[in-house]
Parts: structure tokens; C-alpha cells; sequence
């Protein structure tokens, strides 16, 4: 059978998936974003009061990294007749120029995020280059990962349990 | 009298001390007297925004303090201050097995201060030897720590290098509040096996509300009557007093000052 020749025009859903969210704030004060299902309140971009409990941006964004890391080994893990025993992971995140976000006269540098080290602990039947191979080829399925990996510092360290 | 908000200035350093003016700002909503926060690097752009009215009070250090009085010819005015801003003391401390027994002990020797700026790590401390016939720049080395200049030794970590440095032999002495040296004896931070203090400065007060000449007395008194009902027995307010050190705000007084404005005339330090 001839095969149609279909390089020049590429499906763009083969190429794409799009996301649209939609964000609304009617108190003018939080933020109200849509899912195609759910939807969720957020009041701030970060809250620096420790007994602060509603969901900040930040941590909505860090939540996603960890978790985006840690269902990629968690995918793998099944393909490969689930692998990982137990999983959990640690993701520490330094902002910079805080004083900047609140508004402190004197500082004016931009607030950005500095660096995020993600540490996965592991309890995983594998001999050490095998534990290594598992693990980098998963996180090399975590499109949240090879995004960042793109603009920011970002480190993730897995560490096997014995 | 007027319902504009009063504008109130704080030094900031630490983005989590932001929640105490939060907790501040609601009490005073809640009394009908609302303040608007406005927060400052260092206590220099502080009293510059009193100066220019950009806030009417001021959360001010001591050595703040004395540059709005020095700026507005005295006639700035004292508001309140918290309890444990009263009658501290600065403390010298040394090695047990230095020798060292005293204040004279201490000539010719490497003295550890914190930052240059610092009234009870440096300016207080220095006038101290002073009166004691150890003049600066002569009778002994001055070895700084200059962590947080610009925030008049709000930030610990000048004191806290200074006290390291002297464990670590790198100084013969070093000099801390009070309230420092017994926290960190009590925490381990600081051997009181191997430290002793040989001398403490008299008396000072530190921080203190400071409003501009021109903002109403009768505001800035009103203002007064609401902070000092901040009820310690409150849980929001408890939270509030524990991160800033206080059971309960106190009348201010310019009395504990002195030490501070003869170090000042004593090392030109405003002047220059």
C-alpha cells in the first residue's frame, strides 16, 4: 500500500493540544479561574503569613511542578509493571526580591523565581544505572519540567530508598 | 477632626513582617480609625518620607529617632513604644579564658560591634568605652559586622557574627543586647561556659513612634488611645505581639535617648 506523503502539511492536533483558561474577578480583589469542569478562587500571588490557607499563585505554580515530576515517574512506574513502591517528592523555591511585590520603597528590582530544587525520594527495586535511566526518562515526560528546564534553574535530584 | 487615613511607615526587610501591619491595619479599621501602611527599605528613606509628609508617623529605631529630632529642631513628636523597648542594656562579652575581668582589660584589644549603624551593637557601646577612658580609633581595634546597614541594627545577624567571631577567637570581645545575650544562652546558640559578660551600658530605650510636627496632636493622640488597646489576651493580637516583641504598647519617653545623642555628638555620626 502507498503510503500518502503528508510531511509538507502536518495535522496540527498531531503537532498541538491547546488549553484555554478564563479568569474573572468580580470583587475586583481575587481571581476566579475556569477549567473546562472546575473552577477555583485565588486572593493572592503569594501571602507571606505562615497561618495564610487559602491556595496562593505560587503555590498553585509549585504544586504543579512537583506534581507534574512526580505523576511522570508515577506513569512510567505502571508501564514498566509499577516499578516505584513508594514515591514522594520535596520542591524548595526561592523568590527573589520579595520587597519588590509588597511594595517597599527602596526596592524596585522585579520579583522573579530564582531557583526551584526538586528532591524525589524513591523506594524502587533497581540497581543504580537502572534507577538512573528510569528516572530521567520519566522526567523527560513531564512537559511542565522540560519547560522550565527551558527558562529557569531548576534542579531535581532523585534519591533512592533502601 | 479628619477621616483621611492616617499614613503610617515602617522599615522592612523581611516580606513576613508584613503581616504584623496587616494585623495592625484591621485592628484599627475595626476601631474606626484606618491607617494606611507604607513600608521603607532603611530608616534614612523613612525619615526622609516623614520629612516630606509622605507619612504622618513613624515607626522609628532609636537612631532614627534622633535624626527626625536633629531634622525637625526638636520638635518632632514621641508616641508610643512597646514595653520591651524600655531600659535595655548592651552587654561586653568576652572568653572566660581571655583574662579579661573588665572594661580596662580591653585596651589595645579587637572589639567585635555589628553594623556601623547599629545603636545598640555599635554607636551606644563605643560611647560607652568612651566614658570609661577607651576613646575610638585609639584605645582599641573596632572589628564590624555590617549586616544590614541601613536598618540600625534591626537585623540580628551583625550582633550574632560579632558574638560567633569572639567563640571563634577572631576577637578579644564582643558587644550585644541584652535581650540577644540571654536568648541565646538560653537556646545554646552562645556557650556560657566559655562566655562571660564583664560589662553592660546603662539604660536605653530603642524603637519609638515618632509623628511629624505638623500632623494633629489630637490625632496623633487618638491614634495612641486606639494602639494601646491592643489586648495581648487577643489571639490575633497575641500573634501580632509575639513577632514584634511586646506584651503591651507603653507611653514613649525621650529620657532613655541620651546615650544614643552623646554617642551621636561623641562620633559625629549624623553629621557626617
Amino acid at each position: 500500500m502507498k503510503r500518502a506523503n503528508n510531511e509538507a502539511t502536518p495535522l496540527y492536533e498531531s503537532k498541538m493540544f491547546d488549553i484555554q483558561f478564563r479568569g474573572t474577578s468580580n470583587d475586583l480583589s481575587s481571581v476566579k479561574i475556569y477549567t473546562n469542569k472546575n473552577s477555583f478562587q485565588i486572593e493572592n500571588q503569594i501571602s507571606f503569613d505562615s497561618e495564610y490557607k487559602p491556595i496562593s499563585s505560587l503555590e498553585y505554580f509549585a504544586g504543579s511542578v512537583l506534581s507534574s515530576i512526580l505523576l511522570s515517574l508515577l506513569e512510567q512506574s505502571k508501564k514498566r509493571g509499577s516499578l516505584i513502591e513508594e514515591i514522594e517528592g520535596v520542591l524548595h523555591l526561592s523568590l527573589e526580591n520579595p520587597l519588590s511585590m509588597i511594595g517597599v520603597k527602596g526596592y524596585d528590582e522585579e520579583p522573579f523565581i530564582r531557583k526551584m530544587t526538586v528532591t524525589v525520594f524513591l523506594y524502587v527495586d533497581l540497581e543504580d544505572k537502572a534507577f538512573d535511566d528510569f528516572c530521567l526518562n520519566a522526567l523527560a515526560k513531564s512537559p511542565i519540567y522540560n519547560t522550565l528546564k527551558r527558562s529557569t534553574e531548576l534542579e531535581v535530584l532523585f534519591k533512592k530508598l533502601l | 477632626m479628619s477621616n483621611e487615613k492616617i499614613k503610617v511607615g515602617a522599615v522592612i526587610y523581611d516580606p513576613r513582617v508584613t503581616v504584623i501591619w496587616g494585623i495592625i491595619a484591621d485592628f484599627f479599621k475595626e476601631e474606626g480609625l484606618e491607617i494606611e501602611c507604607v513600608f521603607y527599605k532603611d530608616y534614612e528613606g523613612q525619615v526622609d518620607g516623614l520629612m516630606n509628609r509622605e507619612i504622618d508617623i513613624a515607626w522609628n529605631s532609636p537612631l532614627a529617632w534622633l535624626d527626625t529630632y536633629i531634622r525637625t529642631d526638636g520638635t518632632c513628636q514621641m508616641g508610643s513604644m512597646r514595653d520591651t523597648d524600655r531600659d535595655r542594656k548592651t552587654v561586653f562579652v568576652v572568653r572566660k579564658d581571655s583574662g579579661i575581668t573588665n572594661l580596662d582589660g580591653l585596651r589595645g584589644k579587637t572589639i567585635g560591634f555589628g553594623a556601623v549603624d547599629s545603636p545598640q551593637a555599635r554607636l551606644i557601646p563605643i560611647n560607652h568605652l568612651h566614658k570609661n577612658g577607651l576613646e575610638y580609633g585609639a584605645d582599641y581595634v573596632e572589628k564590624r559586622f555590617d549586616i544590614g546597614v541601613g536598618l540600625h541594627g534591626d537585623h540580628v545577624g551583625g550582633e550574632l557574627d560579632a558574638m560567633r567571631a569572639l567563640m571563634a577567637g577572631e576577637v578579644d570581645a564582643s558587644v550585644t543586647l541584652d535581650l540577644n545575650w540571654e536568648a541565646w544562652k538560653k537556646d545554646g546558640t552562645m556557650d556560657e561556659n566559655q562566655l562571660t559578660c564583664i560589662d553592660t551600658t546603662a539604660s536605653f530605650d530603642h524603637c519609638i513612634f515618632t509623628a511629624h510636627p505638623d500632623f494633629s496632636t489630637e490625632r496623633f493622640v487618638e491614634w495612641q488611645k486606639v494602639l494601646h488597646r491592643m489586648d495581648y489576651t487577643n489571639e490575633a493580637h497575641q500573634k501580632m505581639m509575639d513577632m514584634e516583641g511586646l506584651k503591651e504598647w507603653v507611653e514613649g519617653r525621650i529620657t532613655g535617648f541620651q546615650q544614643l545623642r552623646e554617642a551621636n555628638d561623641y562620633l559625629k555620626f549624623l553629621n557626617k
